[in-house]
């Protein structure tokens, strides 16, 4: 039999002015966790770099490996003892356009092992961006109990969303 | 601490086609059951699957006692082996990237997940989706992605599969490419998700 209704909407923010947005404080009920990102810089059209942590964590935490295409090539590349994980880009204001990436979260307030992310990247710039897959790890047998998404130098455009799920298991 | 940065604006669950409850609408994304390595077998099953939800998800954390840093994993149906399943992948492990498949085949690979010479305290992770699971007039369609990250070392993949049966998905069989068990932190979540009324 069905254990009921497993997915569940926990926080979202939709930008207006913002650096860095963060999810804090994330119960530690649910066994994985989802996040959906639809954002931009409020910068010109274009490809940027950015980042995201978990419980406000730097250091070499974080390493992963990623296949990517941008357009042209199909490439695969990995991040090792890294202080953030990296996705591939993120666009500029300068098109209608958003990117979009979903993270999935494994276990998060699983305290025996290192957590394992994977991410999800689509960027369409109007005739060039860039699509990813990536397997991310966090070194840390610590609960997820935030996430932060940080811009490099410049906000998130107006009506960019960050919204966290919680998924049960039965 | 309330978790909740600012007031809800813009899209909803729904948007994004999981059809999260809300104002008292039925939810449609379900647990069905849970399965955990037991340390000793290499299969995991999920059997009397209910036929009715529309597609099934697996979601699942992994790793086995292969004695190598990681080993193949796969998914069969209804304990169908044979040549009943074609599938391709794109795989890649941080430099080299590679795309293959395979025609009538035993089971659908779902890539590599780690093993016992992995870094220690991690796991694999996955995503399995089977659509129309129980449609008595189709073949079934796998998608699934998988990866994992030893810092320094890794693999993520993407995979599409068909299992080549009309008859419904009632029982579904997750197996590596030793007899060595899955560990007991592996575990293997199954969900059902419902169309819309």
């Amino acid at each position: 039999m069905p254990a009921g209704a497993t997915y569940e909407p926990i926080a979202t923010t939709t930008v207006t002015s913002a650096t860095t947005v963060s999810f804090s404080s994330i119960p530690s009920t649910y066994t994985d966790l989802v996040c959906i990102v639809v954002a931009k810089y409020n910068l010109a059209n274009a490809a940027y770099a950015w980042n995201f942590q978990v419980n406000s964590t730097g250091g070499t935490s974080y390493s992963e490996t990623i296949v990517y295409g941008n357009n042209t090539s199909i490439l695969s590349t990995r991040g090792s003892g890294d202080s953030a994980f990296r996705p591939t880009e993120i666009c500029g204001n300068g098109t209608a356009a958003f990117t979009f990436m979903r993270l999935d979260f494994f276990s998060y307030s699983n305290t025996s092992t290192n957590k394992t992310i994977f991410r999800q990247l689509s960027s369409d710039r109007i005739g060039n961006g860039a699509v990813d897959r990536s397997a991310g790890l966090f070194r840390s047998t610590s609960a997820i109990s935030s996430i932060q998404f940080s811009p490099f130098g410049t906000n998130y455009a107006v009506g960019s969303t960050f919204t966290l799920y919680g998924i049960k298991a039965a | 601490m309330s978790p909740i940065l600012s007031a809800r604006g813009g899209m909803s669950a729904g948007a994004y086609g999981w059809g999260v409850a809300s104002g008292g609408a039925v939810a449609s994304f379900e647990s069905i059951a849970t399965a955990n390595g037991d340390g000793s077998s290499g299969t995991i099953t999920f059997s009397s699957i209910p036929s009715t939800f529309r597609h099934l998800q697996i979601r699942m954390l992994t790793r086995n006692n292969r004695a190598a840093s990681f080993g193949s994993t796969y998914i069969a149906c209804n304990s169908i082996t044979g040549t009943s399943y074609n599938y391709h992948a794109l795989e890649a492990d941080g430099a080299t990237r590679s795309s293959f498949g395979a025609a009538n085949a035993g089971n659908i690979y779902l890539g590599d997940l780690p093993g016992s010479s992995g870094l220690a305290d991690t796991m694999g992770v996955g995503i399995i989706t089977i659509l129309d699971y129980a449609n008595t007039t189709k073949n079934k369609t796998f998608f699934a992605y998988t990866g994992f990250d030893f810092n320094g070392s890794g693999k993520v993949g993407l995979f599409s599969g068909t299992f080549r049966s009309t008859s419904a998905i009632s029982s579904l069989e997750i197996t590596h490419s030793t007899t060595a068990g899955w560990t007991t932190t592996s575990t293997f979540a199954l969900y059902g998700i419902k169309e819309s009324a």
